[in-house]
């Protein structure tokens, strides 16, 4: 049975519009994120390591090896279901560094672009056979399901120079897609979920066709039993297959090609949710695995059963066409196309990525470009068709001689030789590049010398095998000792070359961050660049303005930093970063090379420059990975962590700083005394610190004092006081300084307690002064008064009875003034017990009075309309001084001939006065601010600013309220009210009621 | 840092076991498609254990 050409191309190409538009309709947003961002999109795009070989060679492998066949599919497994282990660190390696190819990888890891060049040149090596299969399958199907098989010699050339045509066709078809979805990386996504369509088509049609051997050719599993009963020579070869002792070769083999395969790594590694699902895959893609694999034995025994005229390696489209099943043959070779178009691609655009970032780039100067992007696409462009075209001549060279099988087997060999080299990455800090190259190049001649070279001359393979036939165990085939061989050496090699070879610095500081070791060595090193500006003219030198600008912005918005940036911590950060996105685009070689150019570290000036540990970097990585570590590495970081949230929340403010006066530390409490939070300052110098936080502090660290006297700061218009404390920071095994750390005692509230300690001292002295003054006076005035009065009724004559009389008044003056000054004497010694029965009103009237004896009184006129009825729980000495501070300050504001209203309302729990007065009013500003101790607007010299306080105090202790609003009315006046509670009969201070919203009684 | 002890505890299990499990594997005693039943127990059990990784 076979199909009209036309149509079967016309399939086909249907077949890959599909996966255009699939791509298409991603990149424009037409299918749902819920799709293209599921796990199992991303399981199932992991699909594309099943190639053609997978699904029409391993029917041959299956027939050589038996259930050997299987091993195929458990290397893989084995690398997946272990993926958290093995796949997740390199995953999250090439995440953090945007490392886009193994070559990419190896080369930072070992630090050497001789690395990547390397590796670049066995990589296609070993990719190259892949390649070739790939177009191969595509091309052999095509023919034999559109003409029938050759029987002459001439049938036979014209057979194969329409293959050759068909596979042209192909190649150009597939250079157009990954020119079109995959030369630039922000179409990555739209690659993974058209992958992921790819290898679904390649299961169900894999799944169809296993079906139909089963049920269709057999008629079910009881029928094939039967069959294979009575066919044992088929269970014989299942169980013992002609080559037995290879399985565990082809295990190791094909676990190195899970592990190394390009395509593989490009989907896995560059993927951004790796990390997250590396769980799923771990049982979701064995189970992919499971499903390709169930139908492989069925399909070559319905093969054999249906006596097709063929290789096993094509059963899977023969058995339906030999069985006369037109769709399930279409549908077979429609999942034959995907296998191979998805390899194909992705091996295409990862290899694409190698040679352009480890040949090409280090190569060209990317100088004076305007648009860096759109030069990059079009050299990945031109190493597109390069690569693809370079596959289909090595397609022609080869002459279609050997089995997909060979092939396959030839590749993951080669590919092999990198296992011992990726082992290291993450797992032997103590590998070096020289060890790398003596492996990699001794296994990869072996490979050559044993495999590839007998592979084109027959003639060297006879001369090999008489060569080391006698150092062969019996019954061992050649390949499956040369791969033994090769990968001995290569390890044996790798292994001595890095112990007897020495590694820079450089590298191991690399083999650390590889080995999620990287804690031990994070140094702070000083960048020669202060400013985010420098950075982009700097890089624009390398890789012109505008991609500098959008480098650089890019790193800043991943990073959450300003374009004002200036702190050394955030702009070693920014570095990395750009490095970090460099390395993406250019590859690492690149990038690194622009950076050391640009943005050199300085040399260090002493041991402690080129010794000092980078704090802030160290703990980032520690909160970073600090969940994956486990036993006493969990401890120590559970200590560091209660120890760092100690000095964090210690209510003392700390700041730690290095040996070069960079900000180590800097806990709440600092963050809350100086109003600079600890994110603006961590990483950047004292100096760079707001006014005036840098200067007190920056002259302090460089003072030889330890401690200072209070240092007065002021603050948004208030005086704070502070007391410094410094103590350097001694490394403990090397008995050097590496910093130290000061500390801020905010003594502002201990400064004003003090100084209002001082003036109630003072004004005791003046009360006792007053008490003592006024007793004194009393006796002679009371004398005078008596004598007065004697005078007034001896006296007849009315002059003098006048004098009498008007002496009477005097001394009666004089008597209230001292009688007044006992009052004041006696304030502030009562406490709550001893409040009693208030009048408001006769305070108020006692105020008025001492203020109107005061001799510097001006012209204005008081009017007390507080109710005589406001009488409330207090002390009454204390309430005559509110009166007399507010009155005061009311006195002092008012201007000459105005007046001074005090009126009341009541409530039926408390009372409200108002003191109102016509002044010039409170500025907004101040208002916030007038109850504080030692605010004051007046000269120096005539308030002490402890007016307002007191009464806010006094107030306080008689649970009221105290409020102001100003201006009153037309921008002038004050008006001071006071809460209260009211005075109940048959109640006590304790059990009054807490203010609340009332309506006024009067 | 690596939980290394774990890799080379897997590695020495495997080591020991993957000789006598795929001999048995390929017995020819029982149906062919026993080595698929195997793999099937094995997937649930990825499953469990991720299940629990991913719940702790």
């Amino acid at each position: 049975m076979t199909f009209n050409l036309t149509f079967i191309a016309l399939l086909g190409l249907s077949y890959l519009f599909i996966l255009f538009f699939i791509a298409h309709a991603v990149n424009n947003g037409w299918i749902p994120k819920k799709i293209t961002h599921h796990p199992a999109t991303y399981v199932i795009s992991l699909g594309i390591f099943f190639s053609a070989w997978s699904y029409y060679g391993v029917i041959d492998l299956a027939n050589q090896f038996g259930y050997g066949a299987l091993a195929y599919y458990l290397g893989i497994g084995t690398f997946f279901l272990f993926a958290p282990i093995i796949q997740a660190p390199l995953a999250d390696l090439c995440r953090r560094f945007q490392l886009h190819s193994i070559a990419d990888l190896l080369v930072f890891r070992y630090n050497s672009q001789l690395v990547g060049n390397i590796a670049t040149l066995f990589i296609l090596l070993s990719v190259i056979p892949l390649l070739i299969i790939q177009i191969q399958a595509v091309a052999d199907t095509i023919l034999l399901i559109t003409q029938p098989l050759p029987r002459t010699l001439q049938e036979g050339l014209n057979w194969n120079k329409q293959r050759d045509t068909f596979a042209l066709f192909y190649c150009l078809i597939i250079i157009a897609f990954c020119i079109t979805f995959g030369a630039s990386y922000s179409h990555h996504k739209s690659l993974i979920t058209t992958m992921a369509f790819d290898s679904l088509i390649k299961l169900i049609a894999l799944l169809i066709v296993g079906g139909f051997a089963l049920y269709g050719v057999f008629g079910g599993l009881d029928e094939l039993d039967i069959w294979l009963l009575n066919n044992s020579e088929f269970l014989i070869k299942l169980y013992n297959p002609e080559s037995s002792s290879s399985t565990h070769t082809l295990l190791l083999a094909f676990i190195g090609t899970g592990v190394l395969m390009p395509h593989v790594f490009y989907m896995s590694q560059t993927g951004k949710s790796v990390n997250q699902i590396a769980r799923t895959v771990t049982w979701a893609f064995p189970l992919f695995l499971l499903l390709m694999a169930i139908p492989v034995f069925p399909i070559l025994w319905a093969g054999f059963k249906l006596d097709v005229p063929l290789t096993p390696t094509y059963f899977t489209l023969a058995v339906p066409q030999y069985a006369n099943a037109p769709v399930i043959t279409l549908i077979s070779w429609i999942g034959g196309l995907s296998a191979a178009s998805g390899a194909l691609i992705v091996s295409i655009l990862s290899l694409s990525t190698m040679v352009l970032n480890q040949w090409l780039l280090p190569l060209l100067s990317l100088k004076n470009q305007t648009d860096i992007y759109a030069q990059l696409r079009w050299l990945r462009r031109l190493i597109i068709i390069g690569i693809t075209l370079a596959s289909y001549f090595f397609y022609l060279a080869l002459d279609h001689e050997h089995s997909l099988t060979k092939l396959a087997i030839l590749a993951a060999i080669q590919a092999l030789q990198f296992v011992p080299g990726i082992i290291a990455i993450n797992y032997w800090p103590g590998a070096n590049r020289y060890g790398f190259y003596a492996g990699l190049t001794t296994g990869s001649l072996i490979c050559l010398l044993g495999l590839v070279i007998p592979l084109m001359f027959m003639d060297f393979t006879e001369v090999l095998l008489l060569a080391i036939s006698p150092y062969l165990p019996s019954n061992t085939p050649l390949w499956e000792a040369i791969t033994l061989l090769s990968l001995g050496v290569n390890i044996f090699t790798f292994v001595i070359v890095s112990y007897i070879t020495p590694t820079s610095n450089e590298e191991q500081y690399h083999a650390d961050i590889c080995a999620e070791d990287e804690l031990s060595s994070p140094f702070r090193r000083i960048l020669t660049i202060k400013s985010t500006t420098e950075f982009k003219e700097k890089l624009a030198l390398s890789i012109g303005k505008d991609a500098a600008d959008k480098e650089v912005n890019r790193a800043l918005k991943i990073l959450g930093l300003k374009e004002s940036e200036t702190r050394p911590y955030s702009l070693r950060r920014l570095r990395t970063r750009i490095r970090t996105n460099l390395s993406g685009l250019l590859g690492h070689t690149m990038a690194s090379e622009i950076i050391e150019e640009h943005f050199p570290y300085q040399s260090p000036s002493s041991t402690e420059a080129a010794e000092a540990i980078d704090i802030n970097l160290m703990e980032s990585r520690l909160d970073r990975i600090g969940k994956k570590l486990h036993g006493l590495p969990a401890d120590v970081n559970r200590l560091r962590l209660h120890h760092r949230n100690t000095l964090q929340t210690l209510p003392i403010a700390i700041c730690s700083l290095g040996f070069d006066d960079e900000i180590l530390l800097w806990n709440d409490a600092m963050a809350a005394i100086t109003h600079v939070p600890a994110n603006q300052v961590t990483g950047s110098k004292l100096s760079d610190l707001p006014k005036p936080w840098g200067e007190l502090i920056s002259d302090f660290a460089n003072d030889a004092q330890t401690h200072t006297n209070k240092q007065s700061i002021d603050q948004q218009g208030d005086t704070h006081w502070f007391r410094l404390h410094k103590s350097s920071l001694q490394e403990v095994t090397q008995e050097r300084t590496e910093g130290q750390v000061i500390l801020i005692e905010d003594i502002t509230e201990m400064q004003l307690l003090e100084q209002e300690l001082l003036h109630n001292t003072r004004l005791a002295s003046i009360g006792r002064l007053a008490a003592g003054v006024a007793h004194e006076i009393g006796n002679p005035v009371t004398g005078i008064a008596c004598l007065a009065q004697n005078l007034r009724y001896d006296e007849e004559e009315d002059a003098r009875v006048e004098t009498a009389d008007a002496i009477v008044s005097q001394t009666d003056r004089i008597s209230r003034i001292v009688q007044s000054l006992v009052t004041f004497a006696h304030t502030g010694k009562s406490s709550t017990d001893d409040f009693h029965k208030v009048n408001l009103q006769e305070c108020a009237n006692e105020a008025i009075h001492l203020l109107s004896l005061q001799t510097d009184r001006k012209p204005i006129e008081y009017r007390n309309d507080i109710d005589k009825q406001t009488f409330i729980w207090g002390d009454a000495q204390r309430f005559i001084q509110i009166f007399l501070n507010l009155l005061g300050n009311a006195n002092d504001a008012s201007p000459d001939f105005s007046s001074i209203t005090l009126n009341s309302r009541l409530y039926e729990n408390h009372c409200e006065i108002d003191i109102i007065d016509e002044g010039s009013g409170i500025p907004a500003e101040y208002l916030a601010q007038i109850m504080d101790p030692f605010f004051t607007t007046k000269e120096t010299g005539k308030g002490t600013g402890l007016g307002l306080s007191i009464v806010y105090s006094i107030i306080k202790e008689h649970h009221g309220d105290i409020q102001v609003t100003s201006p009153v009315a037309q921008g002038r006046g004050t008006c001071f009210t006071l809460q209260l509670p009211l005075f109940k009969e048959g109640t006590s201070f304790m059990s009054t009621p807490t203010l609340d919203t009332e309506k006024p009684l009067s | 840092m690596n939980n290394q002890r774990f890799i080379f505890f897997i590695l020495l299990i495997g080591y020991i076991f993957t000789p006598t499990l795929f001999n048995w594997l390929i017995a020819p005693e029982g149906s062919w498609y026993k080595p698929f039943i195997l793999w099937i127990f094995i997937i649930i059990g990825a499953y469990l254990f991720q299940r629990s990784q991913k719940s702790s």
